[in-house]
């Protein structure tokens, strides 16, 4: 008897298990696709390969809730011990509210003889020390309060007449930095002033350095927003160009990608914590993750999408971190909302 | 031999399982760079506003409105803060105002203004999705002034891009280039915004002419100029470098101001109308004419039915077609056209902007049809209406896009200069137009129950016994520069000091 004159010994019992084998299979594609399904419903980004196949889905943080609303919040920062949070407005009274770990509002911190047509804060930082620092763009001056928001004082850099701050970082030594974009138009025969760069100020105002220029470039800086120092002592700097990287004394580094899905459109906020880089992607209504750690960022992950609900956002603006918990000013949704990881 | 078909098939069923996802999957496009022009073609500014397949706005915009796209930078972030109506820097009035706050120009002598001049818009060109008393705004309506008789204008939706190109463009603040013929399409409910490829405001093609330059290179030094014997409070002007003739003051100062204006310039006196009256040299730029795209009914001469909406032509109207199919005139026609003795037949196409394409196209012969840029007198499309609104009354409207001599101050966006065209004549000019007294985005003029424009009612019936209805909504400050109807002392009545233009 030929080989192909053999029979299998139970034709219909290997018949069947080919069957079973072909439904497990299938099954198992029709399981894939349905836990695809509900990612995507459940706000999971639409962008990019999903984390089944094996992107990075280590520390994606979670939605947590809606900490405090406030109107239009810009900035947003935490104090040393994550018991106070910062929220600078973009409407309504244009102050700094003051709130509790649980949301609860304290105060609502405005420099003296102001009112809400002559006051814009816009990028906050907490020291150390615990003070905090706000730049006001109307003013054109740092604001500086006292935790509980108590007006204490105004900080200018010594020998500069004017500025412009936007965005403020403090980093673990009390070393202030400061982005400015300050533009006069040419009037009475003087030439124009455009000056986008970032200070580097003492507490009492002493200048340590400054560097950066406008310009078109990778290394050059476009109306520079808010900024974060890492645990390198690296500047990021979030502008309208994408988040610029400096060394402490304005060298320029790099600049994180501006395409692909990891890629930042418009940043609006950066901020460092636990060896991550975390960016405000406002016109993508998410928020970016990077690993920090190496000389050349990661990226990690990605969290956020388009939407008025919860885990959801409409151009987030200012990011802060205090421990596991990451807090966005929601900025057209008009509120804080906390994610941890 | 089975181990290996088994092997395959489950190498088969993950590798569709990955195909299938990855279809699923919609990678997402980003931006670096700025994103308002210079795109060159490996460019990635694209994704600031657009996504090519997950979209959520007509014209693949991934924002739900542009007010909160744009706002995302301009509402205090970079210099033109069109929120709050000040420039970022230093906290001096925008040209175009603020669309929630501004500077209150009645309160506002020069530099950074103090806090109580800046206050909450009391009027403002309100675009969708802007915040109106704590609720988003439609933006859709109607503008006021243009439902001339023949082609109507909207309604629509007003939208940050229905001014401004996002893309950049040849203009002031990137306001909406001119196009050549053909490209406007009336009432098109499938596009953005009402005004699409019209005319425009732009930079002087031989300063000082007209419009605006933003070459700054030949800025004198700061002196204090006089004209006519009241002096100048502006920040630009020089006595010293042209002999301190009125007139020359007036030119070197357009030369050292980014400013736009109507476009509007004196002509001769003698030929082809001697009536003292304007014209555009090209009439595809000027700001009134921007305006008038939608307001079209405001740009006219003088107070009376029946004229042109423009002095652009003077005392010859335009001859309409009976129907919107672009004909043909003859030479007379056109001929009588500018010489005034042709009486135009007031046909609803005779507003037609085609059909007042066709015509310039036509104007001088000589220029083939499409020519963006036809000699000159030119039509301008409307007419004054016959009969306007509700009664078919005639209106009467204050004049824009003309001369205005002898000036008691500077007219804010006034052009200025001499008779550009040749012909002999030297003669001065000071024009305004709608920029002179309104705001366009914005404006914190206060508006007293005195000077409200709404709920106008007239003591003695109109023939017919026929109510003339509001003007306007109640408190409305109709986008005016000052308070009240201080644009109307500022010119009509000498009241104190001088006030000072913006310095913007």
């Amino acid at each position: 008897m030929t080989y192909l004159e053999q029979q299998p010994p139970y034709p219909d019992r290997d018949r069947r298990r080919r069957l079973a084998l072909l439904g497990a299979l299938f099954a198992l594609f029709l399981a894939a696709l349905g836990v695809f399904t509900l990612l995507i419903r459940q706000g999971a980004p639409r962008a990019g390969l999903p984390d089944v196949l094996g992107a990075s889905s280590k520390g994606k943080p979670t939605f947590e809730r809606t900490l405090a609303a406030a109107g239009r919040p810009w900035g947003v920062a935490v104090s040393p011990d994550g018991k106070r949070l910062y929220v600078s407005e973009g409407a309504g009274a244009y102050a700094v509210k003051v709130f509790d770990n649980k949301g609860s509002s304290i105060a609502d911190a405005t420099p003296p003889n102001t009112n809400e047509y002559g006051r814009l804060p816009m990028g906050l930082a907490v020291a150390p020390s615990g003070l905090v620092y706000v730049a006001d763009r109307k003013l054109r001056q740092v604001d500086v309060y006292d935790a509980d928001g108590a007006f204490k004082d105004v900080l200018r850099p010594a020998g500069v007449d004017d500025w412009a701050p936007t965005g403020i970082a403090v980093d673990s030594s009390g070393l202030i930095y400061v982005s400015e974009a300050y533009e006069l138009p040419v009037a009475d025969g003087q030439p124009g002033i455009e000056r986008h760069r970032i200070y580097e100020l003492q507490p009492d105002g002493a200048i340590v350095r400054t560097f950066g220029e406008k310009g078109g470039t990778e290394s050059t800086l476009m109306y520079p927003n808010q900024l974060a120092v890492d645990g390198k002592d690296r500047v990021w700097v979030a502008d309208t160009a994408g988040v610029k990287v400096f060394q402490q004394d304005g060298t320029f580094l790099f600049r994180l990608r501006g395409e692909g899905d990891d890629g930042v459109t418009l940043p609006g906020g950066v901020a460092y914590g636990d060896g991550k880089i975390f960016v405000t992607d406002v016109t993508n209504h998410r928020v970016l993750v990077f690993d920090a750690s190496a000389d050349a960022p990661k990226f990690v992950t990605q969290f956020g999408d388009l939407g008025f609900g919860k885990g959801q956002f409409r151009y987030p603006a200012g990011i802060a971190v205090s421990g596991s918990r990451i807090y966005i000013a929601n900025r057209e949704n008009g509120r804080i909302d906390t994610w941890t990881q | 031999m089975k181990r290996f078909k088994l092997l395959g098939m489950v190498i088969a069923t993950v590798a569709l399982i990955a195909v299938g996802l990855t279809a699923w999957a919609t990678p997402t496009a980003s931006a670096n760079g700025g994103p308002h022009g210079n795109f060159t073609l490996t460019t990635s500014g694209c994704g600031g506003c657009h996504r090519a397949h997950t979209a959520i706005s007509p014209y693949l915009i991934k924002a739900e409105n542009q007010y909160q796209l744009c706002t995302s930078c301009h509402g205090g972030l970079v210099s033109t803060d069109v929120v709050h109506g000040q420039f970022g820097s230093t906290g001096a009035p925008l040209n175009g105002g603020g669309f929630e706050q501004a500077v209150r120009m009645s309160d506002f002598i020069s530099g950074t203004p103090a806090a109580g001049a800046v206050g909450p818009v009391t009027s403002s060109h309100t675009v969708a999705d802007l915040p109106v008393g704590g609720v988003p705004a439609s933006g859709s309506g109607s503008p006021w002034g243009s439902t001339t008789s023949g082609v109507a204008t909207g309604p629509g939706t007003l939208e940050c891009t229905s001014c401004h190109n996002p893309h950049g463009s040849t203009n002031y603040r990137i306001l909406r280039d001119a196009a050549t013929t053909a490209k406007w399409i009336p009432n098109d409910a499938n596009l953005l915004n009402w005004v699409n490829y019209q005319v425009l405001a732009t930079t002087d093609d031989n300063p000082p002419v007209y419009g605006f330059t933003l070459d700054t290179s030949n800025c004198p030094a700061s002196v204090p100029a006089v004209i006519g014997g009241t002096p100048r409070p502006v920040n630009t002007a020089v006595s010293s470098l042209v002999g301190g003739t009125p007139a020359a003051q007036a030119g070197i100062y357009i030369k050292c101001k980014a400013r736009y204006t109507s476009g509007v310039f004196a002509y001769t006196t003698t030929t082809p109308v001697a009536r003292g009256a304007t014209a555009v040299p090209n009439v595809l730029k000027g700001m009134n004419a921007f305006c008038a795209t939608c307001h079209k009914s405001y740009l006219t001469i003088t107070g009376s039915a029946q004229n042109f909406n423009s002095q652009n032509t003077p005392t010859a109207q335009f001859l309409g077609l009976p129907t919107n199919v672009p004909g043909t005139f003859t030479a007379a026609q056109l001929t009588a056209v500018a010489l005034g003795t042709i009486v135009p037949t007031n046909t609803p196409t005779s507003n037609s902007y085609q059909t007042y394409l066709t015509a310039i196209a036509q104007w001088p012969p000589a220029v083939g049809v499409g020519t963006p840029t036809p000699g000159y007198p030119f039509v301008y499309p409307g007419t004054q209406d016959l009969g306007d609104g509700a009664g078919s009354l005639a209106r009467y409207r204050h004049a824009v896009d003309r001369t205005h001599n002898g000036g008691k101050q500077p007219l804010r966006f006034a052009a200025l200069g001499n008779d550009p065209t040749g012909g002999g004549s030297s003669l001065a000019y000071a024009a305004f137009g709608c920029l002179t007294c309104h705001f366009a985005h914005g404006s914190a003029a206060a508006a007293t129950p005195a000077a409200l424009t709404g709920g106008f009612a007239i003591a003695t019936p109109t023939p017919g016994g026929i109510a003339i209805p509001a003007d306007g909504p109640a408190g409305d400050s109709s986008l005016l520069f000052y308070s009240n109807r201080g644009v109307c002392i500022t010119c009509h009545q000498s009241v104190g000091p001088v006030p000072t233009p913006t310095a913007y």
